[in-house]
């Protein structure tokens, strides 16, 4: 099976976010001032060949762990997308 | 003995000229090698004492500057790294070389001391001069540098803030002295994160680490970049200096690199 795999890693909710604040700042200056806050993320997806769902997040979960994410600064989750 | 160094240069990787240049002009042995070849024959290490991580943006800083290169580096020859060190060789890493050292889990080499380098609090790319105190009491560049020395040398990042993971995380960083650099003010008192001395927030204004076992150093200032007078910024004002001094701070830090080897 291939699994499609939606990995999105963002700043730990307690660290400055200097791209999510600049954002911020100018949605505000375009007049969307209803806008409170923006954290910014990355997001990767994923083409997993392997037997089950389980097993293609358990996969996901490694490649964030060991690359995608910095455990020090990042929270990451993953999705299943599809599979095919 | 003279001194082998090798600079490792990545695809996008900008500082290895001048990092060689600076190298030579301490009259060391000093090569560039791709980091392809040097993943192909990790024992190639051993021809070396000193192995510099250079700066620049390796691999495009995808995912995270530093990234890419870090984990590839302990994936691949991991294991020659550990006994290139345990050989009494020695690891330098700056500016995005330093980014390196951190993602490969060589800086500060403990897991229990939980650190990453993150985006500028200003989001520009930072390029400025900065004042340094050398803070440690006991690192490779003690040799060469006594603690609470001063020193001027330039930064050109955008990631370049280090953070840790909690406040206990700092203090082992302090308790046990891996803090090589911090940020200073003109008058020399610590620059505790304004800008422009601290140019990226850094938490306790740290410019530049080591790890637990001593032997593997990085900084985010480019000690190449200050290495002659004649690159200082304000070298046309200070003309005699340039006449009677050939090297200026950068020249101490690289200098004590090669001390730490030769001693």
């Amino acid at each position: 099976m291939r699994y499609i795999v939606r990995v999105e890693i963002r700043l730990r909710k307690d660290l400055h976010d200097p791209e999510g604040a600049v954002a911020l700042s100018c949605l505000q200056d375009l007049g969307l001032r209803q806008i409170r806050s923006v954290r910014s993320g990355k997001v990767y997806y994923l083409e997993v060949e392997t037997n089950s769902k389980e097993e293609a997040f358990k996969i996901a979960d490694e490649a964030c762990r060991r690359l995608l994410a910095n455990p020090v600064k990042d929270e990451y989750s993953i999705e299943i997308v599809s599979e095919t | 003995m003279v001194v082998r160094v090798l600079i490792v240069r990545a695809p996008g990787t900008n500082c290895d000229f001048e990092t060689a240049l600076a190298f030579r002009e301490l009259s060391c042995d000093t090569s560039i090698i791709t980091f392809s070849r040097l993943i192909q024959n990790g024992k190639l290490v051993h021809d070396f004492d000193i192995l510099v991580f250079p700066g620049g943006f390796s691999y495009g800083d995808y995912v995270r500057a530093g990234a890419v290169l870090g984990k590839r580096l302990i994936a691949r020859i991991g294991s020659e790294i550990r006994d290139f060190l345990r050989g009494g060789g020695l690891i330098m890493g700056i500016c995005n070389g330093f980014q390196i050292l951190v993602e490969a889990g060589l800086i500060p080499g403990t897991d229990n001391i939980r650190i990453a380098l993150t985006t500028n609090i200003s989001l520009r790319y930072e390029c400025r001069w900065t004042i340094l105190k050398y803070e440690s009491k006991n690192s490779p560049l003690s040799n060469s540098l006594k603690t609470g020395y001063i020193l001027r040398i330039p930064v050109g990042h955008g990631e370049g803030r280090v953070i840790t993971k909690s406040t206990n995380d700092l203090k082992l960083l302090v308790d046990n002295d891996l803090i090589l650099f911090r940020y200073v003010k003109p008058d020399g008192t610590y620059a505790e994160g304004e800008y422009p001395w601290n140019p990226n927030g850094s938490t306790y204004d740290i410019a530049g680490l080591q790890n637990v076992d001593r032997n593997v150093i990085g900084m985010m200032p480019h000690p190449e970049r200050a290495f002659y007078t004649w690159q200082l910024p304000d070298w046309t004002r200070n003309r005699e200096l340039v006449y009677r001094e050939k090297f200026a701070d950068g020249y101490l830090i690289l200098r004590a690199v090669i001390q730490y080897i030769l001693k």
